[in-house]
């Protein structure tokens, strides 16, 4: 088992590591490649977009089918708080022109805004799960429509990323939600609220037992956190940032990565990153041992010592003291 | 650092009514009173109107004695006032950056005029979040651009030649790029223009001269935008020029080469009703002068011999060998003007247009009528060429047709998907009434003993003299019957029979005529979804460009430095086109008296600490705005201030963290979003 870790590990880090350096000597051809990339990218996108949302609206409608009516004339029915990212030249205009229209959407909605949807870090996603939101909205300008090209193609990107994250860390993905809407679709912004505010009504508030994660408060926190960690980690960011181009480009051999096999890779990184950070999360709140970690962790000790050892050794755990028999770290952060 | 700025920070909050727009939803008073207690928060108010005088000075005033250096305005979407706002605060010596709005309006009680105490609730928590923007808000210093003091005017049609010889005339040197050979658009096809009855040309002629004449104005014919980069003040402009074959210089125009040339096309000017060579003039009075050569009939391009052209032209003007090539033209301000193209009455198949040789649309009828045309002014039907006696007019084909719209599509399959041009549109497309009531009348003129019968849904005539153009034409005897016929049918004789309802005596009509005029509605331009994306702008939802601002800015767009003017806006007749050409003009020029424009600096800011010139930025940045450089601390990223937009994708990817936006930091949208949240 534990073999088979440090094979997959070199593998992964071969992977990026060659996927760097090629970056670094087709850097310089890249600008090139931004418009073909671009006209490509309209169809390619277009499509998938196209299947994604089908697939969001089917969802949405099967579960309005189901007991909409019940929850909403209920007394005191969860309501959930939603905040929305929207970029300045296409959403923010799209979401003025449901307001000069006077077209009525959930209140639940709650807009910041952003010059374009490609400013929306993956953290600040989730920044607003560590408050009080129920469900995060990235919304953008249509493909091939961006103010600034290509923004909301980086957006999807790593919406698509955070989900997996999400995903892997048992919470609900469908707590994230991008789309596209033009500075012409006000009332297609209006539905989209009140699509997305119904959708997260399903999913229940975030961190209750009654939800559909079925987590505590204390662990869907516990959990963004991890999942905001892994957010900041060089190798995530690198790999979302490279998505597009992995799949879309081919490198300087004419070949493309494969989606599955780039979905390996993603969520190989998530679950080390993963582990990793819930272990630097934990020896941030004091001194604690391998042993212990385990225990909290539910996860085997060889492996949390192995994770432990390679954080030690990127500077971010420092040995504090020996407790009994075992070494205890904590957190140089 | 920041620490400091968000200890000293002294905040004013001013909360506006906006009348009974936000007041009459959301109860102010609440959200300010919410807001005092809030962290550097120093004084709130609330204004009836903040934008107006009044509002305005009360700001500047508490700027001054209070020394507020952060200011917060709850009011509309920043979109409409954020730059009334940041003038306000340089005129009391703030930094303009030190704003930040809460968009209570849009946003807010115009969306939630059902729930007041939930729009209170959210409008509290926006106030908020703004005042924990503003805490982290730091001034900005502007960049300064260049102004290249020249304009280019996209699309030659009577909206795009007013514009040039506005900015001709104001001594601005602009470019007219035209699509086609010539330019002139639709107008140059009209026979009469309403509801003068002018003739068309002979009016738009005079101009087009003026054009060629004037030289400030350059024209490209046969070119067309293939790039457009920069900004406001600073535009590149790629253009595909295509080869005219004919040296626009040499030619004079003799006609010598088309009168000997052996290939006959038809004319598409003409609507294809007529024929014209391969080597042509579309229009007499086309400028430029000069003749070209259509590439795929003529003999010698697709057959490789003849050159009989070459051999006739005196002037040796024939120049087989032009190529097409990109030129790069660089402009202060663009005017978009590239029209609409007429609604493909082929996707409304009841009518049979394209199927019944007599049926034809009102631009074919204005080819059929002039002078000019195929027939020489005979108004004869194109089936048989008999003058025909009896003719009905159709109104609103392919516009106002929300729903009813593909009625019939479906049962002819053979027609195929049916294009972009033949979707029927929901709008109005407010020239085909007095179109059709000036064709209706030109018939009358023409043939006084003819029938002439115009079905309507309703006539709008709204317009200097229309109503009374309207009312003549009435009185002269075309019948006007209120109900859109459901089919037409064609009889043996290539006659037309009309069966309709008569909403005003609600008998049923089954009325045959010898020809059938459909008054086909203005739709996009074909081309447009592409020169939108590559200028960034925006369209409505009708598919033309979206304006500035509806009501106050209707010649701009959304993009700094790019103004509209006719059709391509929105279906309007010559008099409009004319007139927002006018105000287009007036705002390029405006543009292009400045030396300088200042930028809004939006730029990344780089921990070089951070950073390990992974060059993850430098691959997604889509203007090449940041680059890895080699430095004494290894490579390291560079951003240059010039070409970067601000969009942020470079600081969102980044994959140390080490970037982050001026005037959207992370911290700051941490900031927001926390703040937007709390549970108060
Ligand atoms: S500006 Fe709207 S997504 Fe980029």
């Amino acid at each position: 088992m534990a073999e088979q870790v440090t094979v997959d590990v070199n593998q992964a880090e071969g992977v990026l590591e060659t996927e760097r350096v090629q970056g670094l000597e087709q850097a310089s051809g890249t600008c090139n490649t931004i418009e073909a990339q671009r006209v490509e990218a309209e169809q390619v996108e277009a499509e998938q977009v196209k299947v994604e949302r089908v697939e969001v609206k089917h969802a949405v409608d099967a579960e309005n089918a189901f007991d909409a009516e019940e929850d909403l004339g209920k007394e005191g029915a969860f309501e959930p708080v939603i905040v929305g990212f929207l970029c300045n030249w296409c959403s923010y205009a799209g979401a003025d022109l449901a307001g000069t229209s006077r077209l009525s959407y959930p209140t639940n909605l709650r807009v910041i805004r952003v010059m374009c949807s490609g400013r929306v870090d993956p953290g600040l996603m989730l920044e607003p799960f560590l408050s009080a939101a129920d469900g995060v909205m990235v919304l953008g300008c249509h493909p091939a429509d961006c103010h600034y090209m290509t923004g909301n193609y980086q957006a999807e990107q790593r919406v698509l990323c955070v989900k997996a994250l999400l995903a892997h860390l048992g919470i609900a993905s469908g707590r994230l939600y991008l789309d596209w809407v033009s500075a012409a679709e006000g009332a297609r912004f209006a539905e989209l609220v009140a699509e997305f505010t119904n959708q997260v009504k399903k999913l229940g508030p975030a961190g209750c037992g009654e939800s559909q994660e079925g987590l505590s408060r204390e662990e869907f926190i516990r959990r963004v956190r991890v999942a905001k960690r892994v957010c900041e980690k060089e190798k995530f960011r690198w790999l979302v940032g490279r998505r597009k181009a992995l799949l879309e480009e081919e490198n300087v051999y004419g070949e493309k990565l494969q989606a599955g096999k780039f979905n390996d890779l993603m969520s190989f990184v998530i679950t080390e990153e993963c582990l990793r950070a819930a272990i630097e999360l934990l020896a941030e709140e004091g001194p604690i041992s391998c042993k212990e970690i385990a225990e909290v962790l539910g996860m085997p000790a060889g492996k949390v010592l192995e994770h432990t050892a390679y954080l030690k050794r990127a500077g971010l755990l420092e040995l504090h003291d020996v407790r009994g028999q075992s070494p205890r770290y904590v957190a140089l952060r | 650092m920041q620490q400091g700025i968000e200890s000293s920070a002294r905040i004013g909050v001013y909360v506006c009514h906006c009348g009974l727009n936000i007041a009459g939803v959301v109860d102010v008073e609440a959200v300010r009173e919410s807001a005092r207690s809030l962290e550097g928060v120093v004084v709130v108010r609330d204004n009836r109107y903040t934008c107006s005088e009044v509002g305005q000075k009360s700001i500047a005033d508490d700027i001054r004695e209070l020394m507020l250096n952060r200011v917060v305005i709850a009011s509309c979407s920043p979109r409409l006032h954020e730059k009334t706002f940041r003038t306000l605060l340089e005129k009391s010596g703030l930094n303009p950056h030190l704003l930040e709005m809460a968009n209570i309006r849009e946003h807010c009680s115009w969306v939630h005029y059902d729930d007041p105490e939930a729009a209170t609730e959210k409008a509290k928590h926006l106030v908020r979040s703004a005042v924990a923007r503003a805490r982290l808000l730091q001034p900005l210093s502007r960049a300064k651009g260049r102004v290249i003091p020249k304009v280019m005017v996209v699309g030659g049609g009577v909206a795009g030649i007013s514009a040039a010889l506005y900015l001709g005339g104001m001594g601005i040197k602009t470019y007219l790029v035209e699509r086609e050979p010539s330019i002139g658009g639709h107008m140059a096809m009209l026979d009469k223009t309403f509801p003068t009855l002018d003739c068309s040309l002979c009016i738009l002629s005079p101009k087009m001269v003026e054009v060629a004449e004037c030289e400030n104005i350059e024209i490209l014919s046969l070119s067309e935008i293939e790039k457009v980069e920069g900004q406001v003040g600073d535009f590149r402009i790629q253009v595909r020029r295509k080869p005219r074959y004919v040296n626009e210089e040499k030619c004079v125009g003799c006609g010598d080469c088309a009168a000997k040339c052996p290939v006959k096309v038809e004319d598409e000017f003409n609507r294809n009703m007529g024929t014209r060579k391969a080597i042509y003039i579309p229009f007499p009075q086309a400028i430029p002068p000069a003749y070209v050569i259509d590439e795929k009939n003529c003999r010698y391009f697709t057959q490789g011999k003849c050159k009989v052209c070459e051999k006739v032209c005196e002037r040796g003007a024939i120049e087989y060998d032009q190529t097409s090539y990109t030129e790069t033209i660089e402009v202060g301000a663009i005017i978009v003007a590239t029209g609409f193209q007429p609604y493909d009455a082929r996707g409304l198949p009841q009518y049979g247009y394209g199927r019944f040789a007599n049926v034809i649309t009102s631009l074919d009828f204005e080819r059929l009528i002039c002078a000019d045309g195929p027939t020489y002014g005979k108004l004869k039907r194109p089936g048989d060429g008999k003058v025909p006696k009896r003719v009905a007019f159709i109104q609103c084909v392919g516009s106002r047709n929300a729903s009813s719209g593909d009625r019939g599509y479906e049962s002819c399959p053979e027609m195929g998907p049916r294009a972009e041009a033949a979707e029927p549109k929901a709008y109005c497309s407010r020239v085909c009434c007095m179109i059709t009531a000036k064709q209706a009348f030109m018939v009358l003129e023409k043939y006084p003993d003819a029938e002439v019968y115009v079905y309507y849904i309703d006539m709008r005539t709204a317009g200097k003299g229309f109503e009374e153009f309207y009312r003549r034409g009435r009185s002269e005897g075309i019948v006007f019957l209120r109900g859109k016929p459901g089919e037409i049918e064609e009889t043996d004789d290539g006659c037309l029979r009309v069966v309709s309802e008569d909403m005003d005596s609600g008998c049923i009509l089954d009325l045959t005529f010898d020809m059938v005029v459909l008054a086909q509605g203005l739709v996009p331009p074909h081309g447009l979804v592409e020169l939108a994306q590559k200028m960034n702008l925006s369209r409505s939802e009708d598919g033309f460009l979206m304006e500035g601002h509806p009501k106050l800015r209707p010649a701009e767009t959304g993009i700094d430095g790019i103004y509209l003017a006719g059709c391509v806006q929105f279906p309007k007749d010559i008099p409009d086109s004319v007139a927002q050409a006018g105000a287009a003009a007036a705002a390029a020029a405006v543009t292009c008296s400045k030396d300088t424009i200042e930028i809004d600096p939006l730029g990344p800011v780089i921990d070089a600490e951070l950073c390990i010139g992974c060059k993850l930025c430098e691959m997604l940045c889509p203007y090449g705005a940041i680059r890895v450089e080699l430095t004494d601390k290894g490579p390291k990223a560079k951003s240059i201030e010039v070409a970067c937009k601000g969009c942020g994708v470079c600081g969102a990817s980044c994959s140390t963290k080490a970037i982050t936006m001026k005037h959207y930091t992370d911290s700051q949208l941490t900031a927001q979003a926390k703040a937007i949240l709390e549970v108060v």
